[in-house]
């Protein structure tokens, strides 16, 4: 049979990934801290022929991507929303193992410890756990992520330093779904972050951007109409051919 | 007679080598990068066809043994520009190549820069999120790029500069080819060509936080389809006609009934 049935058929079939992922990020619009994904696409390999013609093999998925870019803040006023402006990562304690995360909608636990969502412990600066003294009236927490805790008489003691980390490549990170990342080999070692900073009271938004995901659902809805059009005439092809003895 | 068929047949087969170039095309229309291929056609060359009988030869005309497929050519005209708003994505102004080194040293050219940092720091096209092959940006210096540990805020400038941390970093290398080394490139998939020669290092014009997608154009490879199928299907018509001419040559020539 002819390759371009095939050929083309692999278009429909990337471009049914790209929509995928527009759903995904359409589904996360509202997801604090979600990071949109992209597919990335290449050209197939290639086949020489004697006639000199390079036959291709369609398209392929290379990979699939997360944009790390900054999503916007969202003002809440609730004391442990913590919102990461700049690059970084919250550190939790996940069992045994340490995870990162930008959705920062914490919360006090029952033995005053600060957690996530989860109920993963965030860590501070020096990886311990953060617990927050009785008898508090206010939090505060610096840009550095430096928490103070104030009590009635208007005395006030730091506690401990939120512990924000950086990779050199956060796109190598591992996605464990809930917004939690974990470092793998093509991240690279967390490092402190810098040129941060930690704003109470607000909470980070998902970045994705509606009307550009409407474009590439549109682009990427008739991209897969124009592959099955070549998928229709490889058929087409076919049937002429087969109609040439009656 | 017979030739006739061969010589349709030849133009069926022409018809599907384009189809398998439009094809890949429109698979590709959103690939970044991406330039269009088409398939032209070559005739198999003419001949003086003769009436040859016992008293004289007579010239008939001219007669084609039909066509095939002259090779692939790759259209390079410039793709869309899409803002992606990364910043070390980079679209090329003008005819250029980006230049890439695999992890075995091969040297490689691409549209696509859709580039970022693997955990190396080495500015990388492929395996920016962990897949196996890395494909290394290279620095005017013909040296990979790569940014200093830690550093922050990489990005790309429209001279071509890597900055990070407020400092700059490299140049990246953006090679020109002639037309003729142009045509000698050969497609290696993953939006990647390889070229025989090293062509001309330029100074970088480029738009940083923009790709290049491909330069295929729906309408035109839709008229491309129209075209083809209906000279495939006038080469099917012919055969069939053929057909029936033999058919009466063996079956009611000399019947007597």
């Amino acid at each position: 049979m002819i390759q371009g049935i095939w050929t083309a058929a692999s278009g429909m079939e990337a471009h049914r990934w790209r929509v995928d992922a527009v759903a995904h990020n359409l589904a996360n619009a509202n997801t604090p801290g979600f990071k949109a994904q992209e597919a990335h696409l290449g050209d197939g390999e290639y086949y020489p022929l004697p006639d000199g013609r390079e036959v291709g093999s369609g398209v392929r998925l290379v990979e699939v991507r997360r944009n790390f870019s900054q999503g916007p803040l969202e003002a809440t006023g609730r004391t442990w929303d913590l919102a990461l402006e700049g690059p970084g990562f919250f550190r939790l304690k996940a069992g045994e193992s340490t995870v990162h995360t930008r959705q920062g909608n914490f919360h006090l636990d029952g033995e005053r410890k600060l957690v996530s969502p989860e109920g993963y412990p965030v860590l501070s600066e020096s990886g311990g756990e953060i617990v927050i003294p009785d008898g508090v009236s206010e939090i505060r927490v610096g840009v550095d992520g430096t928490i103070e805790a104030v009590s009635s008489d208007g005395s006030s003691t730091t506690v401990a330093k939120l512990g924000v980390d950086a990779f050199p490549n956060p796109e190598g990170l591992e996605a464990l779904g809930e917004g939690l990342y974990r470092e793998t080999e093509a991240s690279g070692a967390p490092q402190a972050a810098q040129n941060f900073s930690v704003r109470q009271g607000f909470l980070e938004m998902s970045n994705v951007e509606l009307a550009g995901e409407m474009v590439k659902l549109m682009t990427a809805q008739r991209a897969y109409e124009l592959a099955a059009r070549a998928v229709q005439t490889a058929d087409h092809l076919l049937e002429v051919a087969t109609g040439l003895r009656r | 007679m017979v030739r006739g068929i061969y010589i349709a047949a030849s133009g069926m087969k022409l018809q599907e080598a384009r189809q398998e170039a439009v094809a890949q095309n429109v698979a590709n229309a959103e690939t970044p990068g991406y330039k269009k291929q088409r398939v032209p056609s070559q005739s198999l060359g003419e001949f003086q066809a003769y009436l040859v009988d016992a008293l004289e030869r007579a010239p008939l005309g001219e007669v084609t043994l039909g066509a095939r497929p002259g090779g692939t050519v790759t259209d390079f005209s410039p793709g869309t520009l899409r803002r992606t708003g990364e910043p070390l994505h980079a679209a090329i102004q003008g005819k250029g190549f980006f230049a890439l080194q695999a992890e075995g040293g091969e040297v490689f050219y691409t549209r696509d820069g859709s580039f970022g940092p693997d955990a190396k720091g080495y500015l990388v096209l492929w395996g920016v999120s962990g897949g196996e092959e890395k494909m290394r940006v290279l620095g005017r210096d013909g040296q990979p790029l790569r940014l200093p540990p830690g550093a922050q805020g990489a990005h790309l400038t429209p001279d071509g500069r890597l900055v990070a941390g407020g400092k700059e970093v490299g140049e990246i290398r953006v090679v020109e080819f002639s037309e003729e080394e142009l045509r000698a490139l050969v497609r290696r998939g993953k939006n990647l060509f390889a070229a025989p020669g090293e062509g001309e290092v330029v100074d970088p014009r480029l738009r940083p936080g923009y790709l290049e997608l491909s330069n295929v154009d729906p309408a035109g490879e839709m008229v491309e389809m129209m075209a083809l199928s209906r000279a495939y299907e006038a080469c099917q018509r012919v055969i069939v006609a053929e057909d029936a001419l033999l058919e009466k040559a063996a079956n009611e020539i000399g019947r007597w009934s």
